[in-house]
């Protein structure tokens, strides 16, 4: 696992934060890999339109 | 009578026209109270006791010649420390950003500066507006003027510190998961994220591009609609706050804080306060359901985290240090998102903008819970990570939809308990029309005893 956070760290470039801060690139990793299960992600590509924002209309 | 320094803007204004009070007197009256309070409150970065005072003269010299421009002439407003003000850092709060000094002003401190503001200073913020409370950064984290040994919220924390402990009558702030909601809420005070887009963010240092919003921090829902409309450029807010809520729908949305995230129980008992009032006072009030609060908060995250490390990619590969460690933590997660996880939240994004949509078509206003926890110790870490996102504040980020925390009571240790209104996109007028009831019902803006 260790392995696997060093190898992740260093192919996005975070070298020097993985030598620094291991933990805290671990736990990253970590709560990535939460986040990417916490929300329904969309079936259908045709589901749904670009996202919806109006800007100031003047 | 009323000490200067706890007038709200609506008041300021009323006391100029009548020559009671001068924009000299105010500035002085607030200095002496920044001075004596903020060592304690760490509100400010940064204050320009000379700046302020020329330019609290000059208003005088302007009003009493009969030039007034408008409500906001010779009031004091703070900034918090991303946005730009000319000639000053935006350090945003963070060692990375010391000697980064802003060359013009931010459109929305342009707008104020045109509306007559002055600003006197620089506020504390949650480093680059992100994160929470940190010890390990040039300057202390603002703390509560209800108790200065809790959190007053974040990330616009020395906005809603300042306001909440009468150092100032109005603030900016930037909300991208809730920051200008929290600190209203922790400081019992009223804080608007505008609509999307309806405040400019020119100048401002960015957190997420898609969901940063730029808006004010008042002890009035009055003072908020004024303004608004001065950083919006002037085009006018309906600010008839007076005409009540016979007939406005509300919809309560219960699930976020019974059971989605259950919070605090005198959170949702002052909720269930504010719903019976407003129906009191002759609002329509049913029951809604949105989608669960727990994945708002996970959407939220991925594109914020996403969007946030695509800003901060160079400085967290070559200075990790330099952040503190609360805000390197949170940031560094975006590095371990892949581009399908953030368009497949942009996509859930999109059908939770329509599901809230849809629900705006059978109401008028959205109450929810803001905070569903009152502040916390500043110091303990493990529930300052617990309380932090317990909150209902992201949906409307994500939406764009304006959002108005204001505080509904106090809890039994004495904090801020605080509620939240959702409108219609562009529709803040109804937004402070329905605040406005409840902050009467309330007996008006609260005061800790501070000072």
């Amino acid at each position: 696992m260790n392995r696997n956070n060093e190898h992740n760290a260093r192919r996005v470039g975070l070298d020097r934060a993985w030598s620094l801060f291991p933990q805290d690139v671990a736990d990253a990793i970590a709560a990535a890999a939460a986040l990417r299960t916490a929300f329904q992600y969309p079936g259908d590509p045709a589901d749904e339109p670009t996202p919806g924002f109006q800007v100031d209309p003047s | 009578m009323t000490a200067a320094h706890w007038l709200g803007i609506v008041e300021v204004g009323r006391a100029f026209a009548a020559r009671t009070l001068s924009p000299l007197e105010l500035m002085q009256d607030v200095l002496t109270r920044i001075d004596k309070l903020d060592p304690v409150l760490n509100a400010f970065i940064r204050l320009d006791h000379e700046t302020a005072l020329a330019d609290a003269k000059l208003a005088a010299h302007e009003i009493a010649a009969g030039r007034s421009r408008g409500p906001l002439h010779g009031v004091p407003i703070g900034i918090k420390d991303v946005i730009d003000v000319a000639g000053q850092p935006t350090t945003c709060h963070s060692k990375l950003r010391l000697d980064h000094v802003a060359a013009c002003d931010a459109a929305v401190v342009a707008r104020l500066r045109a509306a007559g503001a002055i600003i006197v200073g620089k506020l504390a913020t949650h480093e680059f507006a992100i994160g929470g409370p940190a010890f390990d950064l040039p300057f202390p984290p603002a703390r509560n003027p209800w108790n200065p040994m809790c959190h007053p919220g974040g990330s616009s924390s020395g906005a809603g510190a300042a306001i909440a402990a009468g150092l100032l009558p109005g603030a900016v702030g930037t909300d991208t998961a809730g920051s200008i909601r929290n600190p209203a809420s922790a400081c019992g005070i009223v804080g608007l994220k505008p609509t999307y887009g309806a405040v400019s963010r020119r100048g401002v240092f960015p957190l997420a591009f898609s969901l940063d919003h730029v808006g004010p921090l008042t002890r009035s829902v009055a003072d908020s609609a004024i303004m608004l409309d001065a950083m919006r450029g002037g085009r006018g807010v309906d600010r008839d706050l007076d005409e009540g809520v016979q007939g406005i729908r509300i919809g309560v949305v219960r699930h976020f804080h019974e059971v989605d995230l259950p919070g605090d129980p005198e959170v949702g008992a002052a909720i269930e306060v504010v719903a019976r009032a407003l129906g009191e006072a002759g609002a329509l009030v049913s029951q809604v359901w949105l989608p669960s609060l727990l994945e708002f908060n996970a959407v939220n995250r991925v594109i914020l985290a996403a969007e946030g490390f695509a800003i901060h990619a160079n400085d967290l590969r070559e200075r990790p240090g330099d952040y503190a460690e609360i805000t390197r933590r949170t940031l560094l997660t975006g590095a371990f998102l892949t581009a399908e996880d953030y368009v497949a939240a942009m996509r859930r994004r999109t059908q939770m903008i329509a599901a809230v949509d849809a629900v705006f078509a059978k109401v008028d206003i959205l109450l929810t819970a803001s905070s569903l926890f009152p502040a916390c110790a500043i110091d303990d870490a493990a529930e300052i990570q617990r309380t932090y996102l317990a909150q209902a504040r992201t949906p409307f980020n994500l939406t764009g939809h304006p959002a108005l925390a204001m505080m509904s009571g106090l809890s039994s240790a004495g904090m801020p308990l605080s509620v939240q209104l959702a409108a219609r996109r562009h529709d803040e007028a109804t937004l402070f029309r329905v605040a406005a009831v409840w902050e009467r019902e309330m007996g008006g803006p609260q005061r800790p005893a501070i000072g």
